[in-house]
């Protein structure tokens, strides 16, 4: 019996458009434990969000999906439609950034949560009603609202809701991407609470993906960094905060605003194209340290520490 | 008090909300978003002002009232001595060169028809300041300045040819162009990514040295505010609840809100975690906002007297009820929609029950529990064949002088 | 607020609020058959310059010699007391204008109706399979299929399928609306009540014989009718299937691993429904002015015909009533289709 839930080996996802194929995903290896959380940092368009996607195998038609993802030790792409389904919801939950869009405007949250137990679980209507009640309450919401539809309620609520529903198949593994983006930050901190007790309680696994380092120290055991399709630095969050190895991480961490903040710092260059990224390291035409190795070979993945790896050419230098 | 550049006095602004003619003869009565509701401060020149709050708690609402893109339903608004307030749109033209705005959103901000460089050169041509060569010249000049070079080749180049950063740089450079005294900046750097947010407020305090304009800084991230602003006031539900020099809030805020959304702010530390004490639930329907202090439903320290009233109460036993036994155990009091609240009074008509058991049973649980909001609490009774809960009134709230900075808070 | 009572608010608001609409309807009716251009009386003569005395009482009698206020008023009453006058068109001079309303609707109503159904039951289920199923070869046949349909002139299709059905295959009756002497309740003791929709009072009388020729002769022009309009209806639910079906709640619906069907059928399609509703319900409401190329082509005398042949002659009063009548189906049917609208889509609501 291990204790990996989920394992990623050179996943790699191209969504194929008129201008080629866009490189959203470009060869990512990692595994997750069961009870961990970790946090995925990134920019804007960095490939973070199809990260999420691609785990639970609902990326647009026509998106091409290479390597392999095993989920408990079964490989996802190997399954058939419907065995995916079953899993998609029940064993792996997925929450998104924005919760006014992301239920039926036209159902009830009772339809919402009947629906999706009954999808997964021979059981009756009542039965399903009485969970949805259970879970709803546990997020701190009163049954006198299992009727309403989701425009009758605020963001944080319908985070909760989408919390709730998610909770109430027991999911092994759930993927939150940006849960809290598009809230304030009390309601915020609230929800990132929630989040945090759920993985004590049920030992359940989290992928946190953020753009927000704050959050990442907040709640995370690791964190990875992405940028331009690909993993740049991944370990524990203490061991990364204090010492960033990748000149990428690095300025994120520099350009990050917070209360403490003494100067303002910010990364010269915009992200690339993903269509056609630079070549060998990605980060090289906005790195200030770049030298032409960086232009010519791509980095080695190489383990700096127990569990702290990067991929930068002069990342000793960094120790 | 007269070199101010801005003044505004028990601003009020209202929504009105939309209802069909029909339902409203209907329903009765007009229901009003209360957006912003008795708001006073006051900007001295050359400042970084600013305003603080979540979404929601009219700070947006105050930057467009004050250079009057939405007309206030009462108070007083003064640029530079002249009162604003009803001043028509052609006596207020000549003004509005001197007072200008960065929105949140650069992509929307920016006419995709036109060039940047017309986009930036248009303000001087709209106000007759400058003709056409002399407001390209300008143009080009003020690009260079907010880093859109080189000038010459950027001026062509239309705004889906840009980056959300360098189009938040054009929208400055609009703004900046007529050289304004006040500049209303509403979250210039939202919606930017961590790693370009610094050098939009690096321009904008570059531009603020060199010509000195006063801005008033609307945004919802505290770190933000405490690295730009000199003053802020933070906003809640249409009130400033605490205004002062940013130095003295951040380092002792007093406000129960204020620290409670300073507690709320992620730390990019790791070795700092800890459990927060947060408020509970969320901010409340600005139609219906709450009596007394407009955050004591939430607050951690309230006292009986912040404002408590009827559907305080029912709030607490939807809240109460949540468990199963409980809701069990009181099911003759429930449920909640049978409970009808009117300012101080929650009310639940009674029918086939005895009523003055029932209040009994109200009494108990009031004497249980013990809070601020039940402490609030002057009688429970029978009247009308319906059982009724009434409060004792609020305690009147003004704000106060506090360690140097203003305090909405019966603390003090 | 409210909220079990919200859906009943917001109809009992919609009826309210479509009492002024009617009444702004008839205004403008009231006033755009006075400022075009044509004098009524003189078309009474069919060109020829009558007496001034016949000119005269003629104004006398059809109160044109009022003031304009007056005129209004009297109009508002007679259309509210269901009184629309004589027609002076050369064609049915001297006849009720609301008599011959009452005659020509029904057959309206029927091939409305029977077009409606075909072009519903045809079009929506294309539309759903080629929304669903983007860029597949169901999808283009059925882009393909709409495209077509919609540009065949309806009396070239109304022709072939007369030609097929009607006269090769002799399966189905090529025109009219009746095959035999008596109309079902012709014989008032037959029927309760008569209603002119043949189908209907065929039901009313009993009599199913009578009732399959009804339908018979319904078969082809609502095919002609239905299959037009389902190419228009394809696209419109493809296009708003398109967009529920790529929509967010539609990927987080995925994401909790509810299968496809119930994602297709119930999220992406009920959506969908919301604008197509008001489309589809105002293009019935267009039927319902009679489809007049159908009604020529078939020779079925419906409200179409009525108001081509009244245009032509130059029929005020009668002009007036068929267009007074059809603002208010209008009304009706507006109503209609927006308290569809808030039963499927709770936000629509107060």
């Amino acid at each position: 019996m291990t204790d990996v839930v989920l394992e990623a080996s050179g996943l790699r996802v191209y969504y194929n458009t008129r201008r080629g194929p866009v490189k959203a995903v470009d060869g990512i290896s990692f595994e997750m434990n069961r009870g961990e959380t970790l946090g995925v940092v990134g920019e804007t368009g960095c490939g973070k969000s199809t990260l999420g996607k691609s785990i639970l195998g609902v990326l647009p038609p026509g998106t091409t999906v290479e390597g392999e993802l095993r989920f408990l030790g079964k490989d996802l792409a190997s399954l058939p439609r419907e065995e995916l389904r079953k899993i998609r919801g029940k064993e792996i939950a997925l929450i998104f950034q924005d919760p006014m869009t992301r239920l039926d405007p036209l159902f009830t949250i009772e339809d919402h949560f009947v629906e999706t137990i009954r999808a997964h679980e021979d059981v009756s209507k009542t039965e399903a009603i009485e969970r949805a009640v259970k879970a709803l309450a546990s997020m701190g919401i009163p049954e006198s609202r299992l009727k309403h539809y989701p425009h009758e309620f605020s963001g944080g609520m319908r985070q909760r809701i989408m919390i709730a529903m998610s909770l109430v198949m027991n999911p092994k593994l759930l993927i939150a991407d940006e849960p809290t983006t598009s809230l304030d930050v009390i309601v915020e901190a609230q929800i990132l609470e929630i989040l945090e007790d759920l993985r004590r309680v049920y030992k359940m696994s989290l992928v946190l993906i953020t753009h927000n380092l704050g959050i990442v120290a907040e709640v995370c055991d690791r964190l990875a960094v992405m940028y331009a399709g690909k993993f740049v630095e991944l370990g524990g969050v203490r061991d990364v905060f204090r010492t960033p190895v990748h000149p990428y991480t690095q300025a994120l961490l520099a350009s990050t605003i917070h209360l403490e903040s003494k100067e303002l710092f910010s990364i010269d260059g915009l992200p690339p194209d993903l269509v056609d990224p630079p070549p060998a390291c990605r980060f090289h035409p906005r790195c200030t340290y770049a030298q032409e190795i960086c232009r010519t070979e791509e980095p080695a993945w190489v383990e700096y520490r127990p569990g702290h790896f990067a991929a930068c050419h002069f990342g000793k230098d960094f120790l | 008090m007269t070199d101010a550049i801005l003044e505004v006095e028990d601003l009020v602004k209202h929504f009105p909300v939309k209802l069909p003619g029909i339902a409203r003869i209907l329903w009765g009565g007009d229901l009003a978003v209360h957006a912003v509701d008795g708001v006073s401060f006051s900007l001295r020149p050359g400042e970084i002002f600013g305003l603080v709050g979540e979404s929601g708690c009219g700070k947006t609402t105050v930057g467009r009232t004050v250079l009057r893109l939405l007309e206030p339903t009462a108070g007083t608004i003064r640029f530079e001595g002249t009162d604003i307030t009803h001043l028509k749109e052609p006596e207020l033209r000549p003004l509005r060169k001197r007072m200008q705005i960065i929105f949140q959103d650069p992509h929307a901000s920016l006419n995709p028809g036109m060039t940047i460089g017309q986009s930036i050169a248009d303000p001087l041509i709209i106000h007759e300041a400058a003709d056409e060569k002399e407001a390209k010249r300008a143009a080009l000049e003020i690009m260079t300045e907010v880093g859109l070079s080189p000038a010459e080749q950027m001026y062509r180049k239309y705004p889906a040819d840009l980056s959300g950063g360098q189009k938040q740089r054009a929208v400055i450079a609009r703004a900046m162009i007529l050289k304004p005294q006040l500049i209303v900046a509403d979250e210039p750097v939202a919606m930017l990514d961590m790693s370009i947010r610094s050098r939009v407020l690096e321009l904008m305090l570059d531009l603020k040295r060199r010509y000195g304009p006063t801005y008033l800084f609307i945004t919802h991230d505290l770190a933000t505010a405490k690295f730009i602003c000199d003053r802020i006031a933070i906003m809640y539900l249409g009130r400033i609840v605490e205004m002062g020099p940013s130095k003295a809030i951040y380092a002792d805020p007093k406000h129960p809100y204020t620290r409670a959304l300073l507690e709320a702010v992620p730390v990019p530390d790791p070795t700092r975690r800890g459990r927060k004490v947060l408020p509970r639930g969320e901010v409340p329907d600005a139609v219906h906002p709450p009596a007394g202090c407009r955050f004591h439903p939430r607050c951690p320290v309230a006292m009986p007297t912040c404002g408590w009233e009827g559907r305080d109460f029912v709030d607490f036993l939807e809240l109460r009820w949540l468990s199963p036994e409980i809701a069990a155990a009181e099911a003759a009091l429930g449920p909640v929609d049978q409970w009808t609240t009117a300012g101080l009074i929650a009310r639940r008509r009674v029918r086939d029950a005895d009523p003055g058991a029932l209040a009994g049973q109200v009494r108990a649980i009031v004497a249980n529990v013990e809070s601020p909001m039940t402490q609030a609490i002057e009688a429970v009774g029978v009247e009308d064949e319906g059982l009724v809960v009434r409060f004792r009134p609020p305690a009147p709230l003004q704000p106060k002088d506090v360690e140097g900075r203003l305090v909405e808070c019966l603390l003090y | 607020m409210a909220r079990d009572g919200s859906l009943l608010a917001y109809v009992l608001t919609r009826i309210l609020l479509a009492v002024p609409m009617l009444l702004i309807l008839l205004t403008a009716v009231f006033i755009i058959l006075r400022i075009l251009p044509g004098d009524p009386v003189l078309a009474l003569w069919g060109g020829r310059t009558p007496p001034q005395s016949a000119i005269d009482s003629a104004r006398q009698q059809l109160g044109l010699d009022q003031p304009v206020i007056v005129q209004y008023f009297t109009y508002l009453r007679n259309i509210f007391t269901g009184n629309f006058g004589l027609s002076i068109g050369e064609l049915y001079r001297g006849q009720s204008v609301w008599n011959q309303i009452a005659i020509r609707f029904p057959a309206t109503v029927e091939i409305a109706i029977g077009g409606m159904t075909v072009a519903c039951l045809v079009g929506i289920p294309l539309g759903v399979l080629a929304g669903s199923n983007r860029d597949k070869p169901i999808d283009l046949v059925v882009r393909l299929f709409g495209t077509i349909i919609w540009v065949i002139p309806i009396f070239w299709l109304g022709l072939v399928l007369q030609l097929v059905f009607g006269v090769w295959l002799q399966w189905l009756p090529a025109n009219g609306r009746w095959s035999g002497a008596d109309a079902p309740c012709a014989a008032p003791s037959s029927c309760p009540f008569r209603t002119g929709m043949y189908t209907v009072d065929s039901l009313l009388e009993g009599n199913l014989g009578h009732f399959v020729n009804a339908v018979a002769h319904l078969v082809l022009p609502s095919l002609t009718l239905g299959l037009v309009l389902s190419g228009f209806f394809a696209k419109t639910v493809r296009a708003n299937m398109l967009r529920t079906i790529s929509a967010d709640f539609t990927e987080a619906a995925r994401a909790r691993g509810i299968p496809r069907r119930a994602i297709v059928y119930r999220h992406a399609f009920k959506n969908a429904l919301v604008p197509v509703v008001t489309v589809l319900g105002l293009q019935f409401a267009i039927l319902f002015a009679g489809a007049v190329l159908t009604e020529k082509t078939f020779s079925i005398e419906g409200i179409g015909i009525l108001l081509l042949n009244s245009v032509t002659s130059k029929d005020m009063t009668m002009i007036q009533g068929v267009v007074v009548f059809y603002a208010t189906v209008i009304v009706v049917i507006s109503l209609v289709i927006d308290v569809l609208g808030a039963m499927i889509d709770p936000r629509i609501r107060l």
